[in-house]
């Protein structure tokens, strides 16, 4: 099976660290993190993605903004985007299947194994 | 008896010479009538010599006789006559006694009279002096009613003197009513004239008014003789009196006027009390929902601030959590091999962490001011689909749920799944209290309760009711209840009694919050009579 690129754009430094080395370790992702909004859309326009995961309060642009201006771009208008925040209750998320207001979201803090199975189910959504 | 013998002696003395003497005459009569006889008519006539002086003769001797007779009664008069002397100066005595006596009687009497006279005529000016001096004007009348005395008061009213009024009729000095009828001497009254107001008119022609009395003079025996007035000049007092009169009439006014005017200004001063206390009233009620309101948002703001404050928080301690969490995975798949305690601790570690971040997702529903979506709804279906949510969690504990929801209660205003939630926190409270199982029992019902202050401000948009329905909604559990020092912190945010058993304090406070601003109200209280809690939650309809 043909690894698939995970972009993270987070600006936890130690979460995206730690989040990589735990996602390529099972050899199915190859990940790219970016700590800042604005290398983060240049990365993903670069690197070209299978998934963005993306927080949503950062210090330059939020990740409202960023998603926004991947859907503008042609070349990133249709990678998925998973929406990472540290504010969305649990409840909320579980009760709406993980999407607000049309995207999907995971809560921190998240398990190695729920952050699969949410990438996954971005694919098979496709 | 004497008297009258002397006297008849006289008489006999006096007739017996009377009868001589018309002997002597007729003797002599008939001696001139035979010589006139014999002249005129000497052929005619024919009395003899011897007839006529048998005539003569017999009345010589009649004569004689009687002087004999006359001499034998003079004696014998005489005799009696001396014994009337006697008696008669024996009666002389007595008589001279009783002229004495008499006498004596007389000066006495005329003493008497003297004194009595002197008396009288003291009394007569004692009288007049106390007529005239009298204090009021005093006047007395003959039966025809002409003046007869008139004092000196009577002179000072009128102005008119004794003399010039003396002899006059009554009526000719008075105007009213005496000269249409007069009271006194109306035969069909008789009777005092007391007080009567009349009008007189005084010698300078003006009228003045007098308050006067009279009554009728009689004799010994009851006949009018006069009559007797007294009256007195009340002009002035009459004139004081009307003007008091006047005065009063016109203070009576003033004072009827004033009553109407402190009457209108009491009736305008109560609508304006009666608004005022109706303004008062709004004003409390105004100033109740403004407290209530002011609290709504002091309250909101609070919890604005809190959430704000929870949300940032939330990310910063997510953020590291999150960090944690994935380094624990890490660990998990590189070193649990390298001790056998690892996994245990790895696994401790991961818990310690899910705990946290139930804390943070605790305070985040706390701290959640979202507005609610109130519709009309039925609270036994809430509690039906509440029970219904937590059937398995029930049943695992072993817990019997019984129903008693009343039929037909009024619908209320909620946010269908925010009760929901409360009710589902609070039958999972219940059941935690319950760990050996139990029973839970649901309550619906109606009921009107009094207004008091406190649900005053509760109801905080209500126009205050001096009854007002609220509905029940009670969940009681068969558990341990619980203790009285706990009750009071119950409701205080992160307070917890399963602080190992994965509570976090959040449920309570966050039930208590949702309630409210359903402007409802909750109590806890342990059951009186058996183990175990009652929670209420009121709804007002």
């Amino acid at each position: 099976m043909e690894k698939r690129k995970v972009l993270i754009i987070d600006d936890e430094a130690s979460f995206i660290d730690i989040v990589k080395i735990n996602l390529e370790r099972t050899g199915n992702y190859i990940v790219r993190t970016e700590s800042d909004g604005t290398k983060g859309l240049a990365a993903a326009k670069e690197f070209q993605p299978d998934v963005v995961l993306l927080d949503i309060i950062m210090p330059d642009i939020s990740g409202d903004e960023i998603a926004i201006q991947l859907k503008r771009e042609e070349k990133t208008k249709n990678i998925p985007v998973i929406f990472l925040t540290a504010v969305v209750k649990k409840e909320e998320e579980a009760s709406r299947g993980g999407i607000i207001g049309g995207k999907t979201f995971i809560a921190k803090p998240t398990t190695v194994s729920e952050l699969i199975r949410v990438i996954e189910k971005q694919f098979k959504n496709k | 008896m004497k008297k009258t013998t002397l006297s008849h002696t006289r008489q006999n003395k006096g007739s017996s010479r009377n009868f001589k003497i018309a002997m002597v005459i007729m003797l002599f009569f008939l001696t001139y009538f035979r010589t006139v006889m014999q002249i005129y008519y000497p052929e005619n006539f024919i009395l003899p010599d011897e007839i006529l002086m048998f005539i003569m003769l017999s009345i010589v001797a009649y004569l004689w006789i009687q002087e004999v007779k006359d001499k034998n009664y003079l004696l014998l008069l005489h005799e009696k006559l001396k014994i009337s002397n006697v008696q008669l100066e024996q009666e002389m005595l007595i008589r001279k006694k009783g002229e004495q006596e008499l006498r004596t009687a007389h000066d006495e009497l005329g003493i008497r009279v003297q004194q009595r006279t002197e008396e009288l005529l003291k009394a007569r000016d004692y009288a007049e002096r106390i007529f005239q001096v009298v204090p009021s004007a005093v006047f007395t009348v003959d039966k025809n009613r002409y003046i007869v005395s008139w004092n000196k008061n009577a002179e000072e009213v009128t102005g008119y003197s004794a003399g010039e009024m003396v002899g006059k009729r009554c009526v000719e000095f008075t105007k009213f009513p005496c000269r249409d009828s007069c009271h006194l001497f109306d035969k069909n009254i008789e009777k005092p004239v007391i007080e009567e107001e009349c009008i007189l008119v005084r010698k300078d022609g003006q009228d003045i008014i007098a308050l006067k009395s009279a009554d009728l003079l009689k004799d010994d025996k009851g006949n009018i003789i006069g009559g007797v007035e007294s009256f007195e000049d009340i002009t002035e007092r009459k004139m004081v009196e009307e003007e008091l009169r006047l005065a009063r009439e016109e203070l009576e006014k003033r004072v009827d006027e004033r009553t109407r005017e402190l009457s209108k200004a009491y009736d305008a001063l109560k609508i304006e009390v009666d608004e005022r206390l109706n303004a008062q009233q709004a004003l409390q009620m105004a100033y109740l929902q403004l407290k209530a309101a002011q609290t709504q948002v002091i309250e909101a703001a609070k919890m604005q601030i809190v959430g704000r404050l929870a949300s940032g928080v939330a990310h910063e301690v997510k953020n590291p959590l999150a960090i944690i969490l994935q380094g624990l995975d890490f660990l998990n798949t590189t070193i649990q091999n390298a001790d056998e305690h690892s996994p245990v601790v790895l696994k401790h570690m991961s818990d310690a962490v899910k705990r946290a971040d139930n804390i943070i997702r605790g305070l985040l529903d706390f701290s959640s001011v979202a507005k609610l979506e109130v519709s009309s709804c039925d609270i036994n279906t809430i509690v039906t689909k509440a029970l219904l949510l937590t059937k398995h969690q029930l049943d695992k504990c072993h817990i019997r749920a019984v129903q008693n929801l009343k039929e037909n209660l009024p619908e209320l205003e909620l946010d269908r799944n925010k009760i929901e939630q409360v009710l589902v926190n609070l039958i999972l409270n219940a059941a935690h209290a319950m760990p050996e199982g139990g029973t839970l029992t649901i309550r619906t019902y109606e009921e009107i309760v009094t207004d008091d202050p406190i649900s005053a401000i509760r109801v905080k948009d209500k126009d205050p009711h001096p009854f007002e329905r609220i509905v029940v909604t009670e969940i009681e559990d068969t558990g341990t209840g619980i203790p009285d020092e706990i009750l009071t912190k119950i409701f205080e945010p992160f307070f917890t009694t399963r602080r190992n058993s994965g509570g976090t304090g959040i449920g309570l406070s966050i039930v208590k919050n949702l309630i409210e601003m359903h402007k409802g109200q909750i109590n806890i209280s342990n059951k009186p009579q058996s183990s175990g809690a009652i929670v209420k939650v009121i709804f007002w309809v």
